[in-house]
């Protein structure tokens, strides 16, 4: 799945030279399938950054977060809301 | 996981099985003021003892129309595969005053990287005068200012949007204090008074 919220808060036309992609697969349990269920987005240039978390979230689920940062490399993340690297 | 393109851009993923009474929002606090862009998505279904089973990350430093997703190898049957994704944008959007204040175009502004470097020009710029009925500012127009780079992979472009907008009114300069004058013959007249603007002279 791509997430194309990630192209509607981007400028129209977007310079490629500079692409990023990670893909991660998630394990499923005995029965279960893993399910993507909704989606959430924040864009700013703050060094705190707030996201409302996706719709239905309750215990249990599996919270995936994705950011995309200006500039690279010189960049650390101090807090992560509980989620891990 | 982190992977980043040089200085030029980021990306981070993370990951965490929601825990009871968690607050509404979750908050991320970066070492400075970066741009930043961030998606959660929500996946039920998971093995909450071992949600990541694989992942994998690429970079490009190069101009390309297609880029082709890492591959991956997982060890477990129905897993669910996730991707994120992000590029570098144009020059950033600008606001100015009046026409005078557009920058010039500088191609120096998209930093490029890489062996298979593009050559990069600044294409046109299109104006776009349909709000100038807009109140809310003098003379607006917008200005979309088009950059292409060109290398053996093909050709990309990207918009950067220039908004003129001149709300400062002009101020008038040397105007006389109120006065009482005994006849008519006496009342000054009005040929110093003159007019500043910052972006023209009025009239």
């Amino acid at each position: 799945m791509i997430l194309n919220d990630f192209d509607k808060i981007t400028k129209p036309g977007i310079f490629e030279f500079f692409r990023l992609i990670f893909l991660i697969a998630l394990g499923s349990q005995t029965l279960a399938q893993p399910v993507w269920n909704s989606s959430s987005t924040a864009i700013g240039s703050t060094a705190t950054a707030i996201v409302t978390k996706p719709m239905g979230t309750i215990s249990g689920d599996l919270s995936v977060a994705g950011i995309m940062i200006e500039k690279g490399l010189s960049l650390l993340l101090q807090q992560t809301a509980g989620h891990l690297s | 996981m982190r992977t980043d393109e040089s200085t030029n851009v980021g990306m981070a993923t993370y990951y965490k099985i929601v825990g009871v009474s968690e607050a509404a929002v979750d908050t991320f606090m970066f070492t400075n003021s970066p741009k930043w862009a961030i998606g959660i998505s929500r996946i039920t279904g998971a093995n909450t003892s071992s949600p990541i089973n694989a992942s994998q990350d690429s970079t490009r430093a190069v101009s390309q129309a297609l880029t082709v997703a890492p591959s991956i190898t997982t060890t477990v049957a129905n897993t669910l595969v996730l991707a994120f994704y992000t590029t570098i944008t144009c020059p950033n959007d600008t606001l100015v005053g009046c026409a005078s204040l557009v920058p010039p175009s500088n191609i120096n502004s998209v930093t490029i990287t890489g062996g298979n470097t593009p050559t990069v020009s600044h294409l046109k710029d299109s104006v776009n005068r349909a709000n100038m009925a807009d109140s809310s500012c003098l003379n607006k127009k917008i200005i979309y200012r088009i950059y292409q780079a060109v290398n053996a992979c093909g050709t990309t472009r990207c918009i950067q949007k220039i908004t003129v907008c001149d709300t400062i009114k002009p101020i008038l300069v040397a105007v006389g204090r109120d006065t009482t004058v005994s006849c008519i013959a006496l009342v000054p007249g009005t040929s110093n008074v003159t007019a500043t603007d910052n972006c023209a002279t009025p009239s």
